[in-house]
């Protein structure tokens, strides 16, 4: 029996079809959007396309277990909707960069000229985190009917991420939650993530969001080569 | 079922080292895992048995040693390891810090026959 030295990153699989995901999108914008299940991640980004659409050549990948329920509510809205069903790749709890790598290529990613690439990743606060997509922006939505501490009990979705949304921010004066308990709490975890409070069914804040997505934008644009 | 994506993806490493190495049987695999990944290792251990079945990774042993999470302190600049919920500087109490360590995963070596 010999011992034999490898050192080879187990995620390396991920890491290859992520850089070839970004080349394909280096004139898309893509994010990544992540939360648990019911956060409101479809609800979210029905108003961003409805506010979006006319304005810019939107796509979205539609991540889940099962069922295309959020792609039929996504397709009312604009054309360009693809479902991945993680139940066809055993059943998986996130998005890997292989399954985003097909998607992207039965959106003709490489005709179409997307200029916003959206990926609403498997309602999940842990397994998604995990796995780089070649997204240019992680955004993770988190309801504040989930508690207080869930940045504490989940670090990485909140290490990894360049914004929080704290959606359903109307439900506040129902709710035995405090604002800057849950600020202090992603602060412990990342001091420097950026928090904005919304609530994707009453439109609250939500202009603030598109400002920022335009603002992506057109940060990916001008470094259009 | 994070990790059965995590198992798929050693033994198509271990098996690629298997060939390269002349290789019929892997008694144990060498992992190392960042404290700050999601992985859990015994659900690791278990997704790795089921899907090794009938193959030349049956039996396998996983040996994993787990990475602290060390961070930088953007102010400072003194490195240290970060316990549970406390991404705080020890010496000057700035929370602006950087993760240099704690997300590897890694196959760091097999032994074989």
């Amino acid at each position: 029996m010999v011992e034999v030295n490898v050192f080879e990153n187990i995620m390396k699989r991920n890491e290859e079809y992520a850089n070839q995901n970004a080349q394909l999108l280096k004139k898309t914008l893509c994010i990544n959007i992540m939360s648990s299940p019911g956060a409101g991640k479809t609800t979210l980004l029905e108003k961003t396309l409805k506010k979006l659409k006319g304005k810019y050549n939107i796509a979205v990948i539609e991540g889940d277990v099962a069922t295309s329920n959020d792609t039929k509510r996504l397709k009312k809205i604009i054309k360009n909707v693809y479902q991945i069903k993680t139940e066809n790749f055993g059943g998986s709890c996130h998005l890997d960069a292989r399954m985003v790598n097909l998607a992207l290529k039965k959106l003709n990613v490489d005709k179409k000229k997307y200029d916003i690439m959206i990926i609403e990743n498997v309602g999940n606060l842990i397994c998604p985190a995990d796995f780089n997509l070649g997204e240019d922006k992680k955004v993770v939505l988190l309801s504040i009917t989930e508690g207080e501490d869930k940045p504490l009990k989940y670090p990485l979705m909140f290490q990894v991420s360049d914004i929080l949304l704290l959606n359903k921010i109307d439900l506040m004066p129902y709710l035995e939650i405090n604002y800057d308990t849950i600020k202090n709490n992603v602060k412990r975890v990342k001091s420097n993530l950026k928090i904005l409070s919304i609530s994707a069914r009453t439109g609250l804040n939500m202009d603030e969001w598109i400002k920022i997505l335009e603002k992506w934008v057109k940060e990916k644009i001008n470094g259009r080569s | 079922m994070h990790e059965v994506s995590i198992a798929e993806e050693i033994k198509e490493i271990v098996i690629n080292q298997l060939k390269k190495n002349n290789a019929k049987k892997v008694n144990k695999i060498n992992l190392q895992i960042g404290k700050l990944t999601s992985i859990v290792p015994e659900a690791l251990q278990f997704a790795f048995e089921a899907i090794s079945k009938n193959t030349e990774l049956e039996n396998a042993k996983i040996e994993i040693e787990m990475i602290e999470i060390k961070a930088q302190c953007q102010k400072c600049k003194k490195e240290f390891i970060i316990s549970e919920f406390d991404y705080e500087c020890p010496y000057c109490k700035n929370m602006n810090l950087k993760i240099i360590q704690g997300r590897e995963t890694i196959i760091k070596s097999l032994e074989i026959e």
